[in-house]
């Protein structure tokens, strides 16, 4: 006991010293010095496998750096639900990590957080565009530290097959359209879709045509359930869609194989199976094949292309993300530390030189992200931050009642039968206006 | 059951000292708190549990259901009381519907299969030498836990021949052999997720149905025979009716789990794809915790609560008719 008591001391020593060696950066920690304190800390987030390792080497990062002594505690399966049963039994970890912005109200409401007004404010609005200094803030108060998003705007494609078949990266809708009916006439079914368990993947298929056909302000707009979902921009949207969901000779494997399968399956799909060419879904993927699939190679054996413009083809593309953001449910000297080193670029470069890591903090700098597929991604970002392009998934910020398993299972059946499109947008509508009562 | 000998003895007193059995013949003329003391350490541990893990959760989940606490995913906010609506809106709520007909469905094709395959079973093995292997194997899944059977199957079923043993097999057997997605297509989903129930649970009525067997007399059989009944007249007249009491034991807990699955469908297809393979289980889980509407989760769960009672009464009455026989 005696012993382990001088270790830990000695250990708390060196890391001290490491810190002093390190110079934490007193800019992202604020004016006050408790934050500089550090202390213990507890970090709750649902990420596992090679997301975990990377994570732990920033945890690690933060306890050299930050005086934190950080324990990192896994969620076992569904997140929001074990976060708000440790809310409610009183057990809240000191530090969470959401990626569903609808929630970040509510969790307000219930005083469950603590705002975040110990971060230099100042540098913060400097480091963020202002898409997501709104989506922190409720009732003016900055609430939620958003250090990583998936930039959910891409398409992904296999170089090497797109080579061999003498194709060319889609530009346009149209464009996308074409090439589908092109690698259809060369015997290919070129597009994979993974809708097993739940409907998301093809929530951000529609979520990237409505953003692209009907522009943010409307995006906007549809998440607040400002616009019906019978809207004509939606119903326009979903026509949009069906040219490519809608064309059974498209879909790899057929339908009753596409909502078999599951998202990551359908990635390998993408990239093993000859036939198939083309897969939506978020910068997450690139991680995902990279651990699956080790022998395939990025930008050779699979890479991204911006999803195609629709309409317009002015200015920077608009973009959805998939954001991520860490609150404070514990008002702890560890907690302040942990929040202040993640506000730290220097942090977020660490953890960005893992790779299949973007950070919507624009102090990062490009060079911080490891190859060429990464920084494409994270310019997406940027650029559409600056411009004002910048969205977020629709499905997540919309209240659970709506945007969650009930729009899931809307999608699924519109997947299974894409003509029937009315009569599930009437039916998401009159739901959607019972959640939000308007 | 064994209460039944206990009660010989005046009754007057017996309510409060049954357990204890010794006292019941002291004539109890005044109340002591000392008699009390056994049988309350005999059955308090147990009444602590079932209280605090069963009647507690049972109460607040029917207390839940007549609030309404919508479009949050749970903090402290206050529940409203709605009476009878989230009940009334079941009646409205195609996914609860779609529950409860595959819930029907789960009871009507698989309590039957169950017990016919399982009849078949113990009296087949019965009759071969190599029984003890043959009930090994049919048992071996009860060993394994209802989420890692699902997940099992999950492999089983899947598309991939080289992944898929039963696509595999169908195309060694059939030529130009299309794989089926077992559990991508809407149609044939809840049959697949029934195979796999029954790969776990059979194993169970066997084993139970195989002792009944056993138990039957061999000289009722013989004394059968012996008067010209045939092998499957013995088994109709003489076998069913002394294994019946079994049988029916096997029908309501077959019954009883069926209502209430809810782990095999949520690891194979969290009651997918497009919510064909919803039960009453997975529909109350993502009402309660993935929506968050604890109230409409709860009302969901009391009506099951309501749909197993029955089942449960008989199969009570049944053991306390059996205990009196």
């Amino acid at each position: 006991m005696a012993r382990s008591l001088v270790t830990r001391s000695l250990a708390v020593l060196g890391v001290t010293s490491l810190a002093v060696a390190g110079s934490a950066s007193p800019l992202y920690a604020g004016s006050g010095s408790a934050a500089t304190m550090g202390g213990p800390v507890t970090a709750f987030a649902s990420w596992g496998s090679s997301e975990k390792t990377d994570f732990m080497a920033i945890l690690k990062y933060c306890d050299a750096n930050y005086h934190t002594k950080s324990t990192y505690q896994q969620s076992s399966g569904d997140y929001n639900t074990e976060l708000n049963t440790r809310i409610r039994g009183g057990n809240p970890p000191d530090v969470g990590f959401i990626s569903t912005p609808s929630t970040l109200a509510q969790y307000v409401a219930g005083n469950a957080i603590q705002p975040l007004t110990f971060l230099n404010q100042k540098q913060l609005a400097t480091d963020y565009s202002s898409f997501w200094l709104n989506a922190s803030k409720v009732n003016g108060k900055i609430y939620a530290l958003y250090m990583k998003a998936d930039n959910k705007s891409l398409v992904w494609y296999s170089p090497k097959k797109l080579t061999a078949g003498h194709y060319q990266v889609p530009k346009t809708w149209n464009d996308l359209v074409a090439l589908s009916q092109k690698m259809v006439k060369d015997g290919k079914q070129p597009w994979a879709f993974g809708t097993n368990n739940s409907g998301w993947t093809i929530t951000d298929f529609l979520e990237n045509v409505y953003l692209q056909s009907a522009g943010p302000q409307m995006y906007q707009k549809w998440i607040n359930h400002q616009i019906k979902w019978t809207d004509p921009s939606m119903v326009k949207a979903f026509q949009t869609m069906n040219q490519i969901i809608g064309n059974n000779s498209f879909i790899a494997g057929g339908r009753a194989h596409a909502l078999g399968q599951a998202f990551d399956q359908a990635a390998k799909q993408m990239v093993v199976d000859p036939k198939v060419e083309l897969y939506q879904e978020a910068s997450f993927i690139g991680a995902i094949l990279r651990g699956d699939l080790p022998q395939a190679v990025e930008g050779v054996d699979y890479n991204s292309f911006p999803f195609p413009r629709i309409g317009s083809t002015s200015g920077p593309t608009p973009v959805e993300v998939g954001p991520n953001a860490a609150i404070m449910l514990k008002d702890t000297p560890g907690a302040r530390a942990l929040m202040s080193c993640l506000a730290d670029p220097k942090a977020l470069a660490q953890w960005a030189k893992l790779g299949g890591f973007l950070s919507p903090n624009s102090a990062v700098p490009m060079s911080a992200y490891p190859d060429a597929l990464t920084r494409k991604e994270a310019q997406m970002i940027t650029d559409a931050g600056k411009a004002g392009q910048l969205v977020s998934d629709a499905s997540d910020s919309m209240l659970p009642a709506i945007g969650s398993d009930y729009e899931f299972i809307a999608l699924q059946k519109y997947f299974q039968n894409p003509s029937s499109y009315m009569s599930i947008l009437s039916d998401l509508e009159s739901h959607a206006a019972k959640a939000y009562g308007h | 059951m064994s209460l039944g000998p206990s009660l010989v003895s005046p009754p007057a007193q017996s309510s409060a000292s049954d357990g204890s059995g010794a006292v019941v013949t002291l004539p109890g003329r005044r109340f002591r708190p000392a008699r009390l003391l056994s049988p309350l350490l005999f059955v308090g541990p147990a009444l602590l549990l079932i209280g605090v893990f069963v009647i507690y959760p049972s109460v607040k989940t029917i207390y839940y259901s007549f609030y309404t606490q919508s479009n949050a995913i749970g903090y402290n906010l206050p529940l409203v009381f709605t009476g009878f609506d989230n009940f009334a809106n079941m009646w409205n709520d195609s996914a609860v519907r779609t529950a409860v007909i595959n819930n029907l469905l789960w009871l009507i094709i698989l309590t039957p299969l169950t017990v016919v395959l399982g009849v078949l079973l113990a009296v087949l093995f019965d009759r071969v030498r190599y029984e003890a292997v043959a009930k090994s194997i049919v048992f071996i899944p009860m060993a394994i836990s209802a989420t890692a059977t699902g997940v099992i199957w999950r492999l089983m079923y899947a598309d991939d021949p080289h992944v898929g043993t039963i696509n595999a097999i169908l195309g060694q057997f059939i030529p130009n052999f299309q794989s089926i997605s077992w559990l991508g297509n809407t149609n044939l989903v809840n049959f697949a997720l029934m195979g796999a129930q029954l790969w776990a649970s059979l194993g169970f009525a066997v084993i139970v149905l195989s002792a009944a067997l056993k138990a039957i007399p061999g000289d009722l059989l013989e004394a059968a025979r012996i008067d010209g009944a045939t092998e499957l007249q013995a088994f109709r007249h003489v076998t069913i009716p002394l294994m019946w009491p079994t049988i029916t034991v096997i029908i309501t807990l077959t019954m009883i789990g069926l209502l209430k699955i809810f782990d095999i469908v949520w690891t194979m297809t969290s009651g997918g794809p497009a919510g064909a393979s919803e039960v009453i289980g997975t529909r109350m889980y993502t009402e309660a915790f993935k929506n968050g509407n604890t109230g409409y989760g709860s009302a969901i769960a009391v009506v099951l609560l309501i749909a197993v009672i029955p089942i449960m009464a008989i199969n009570i009455r049944r053991f306390s008719s059996e205990g009196q026989r």
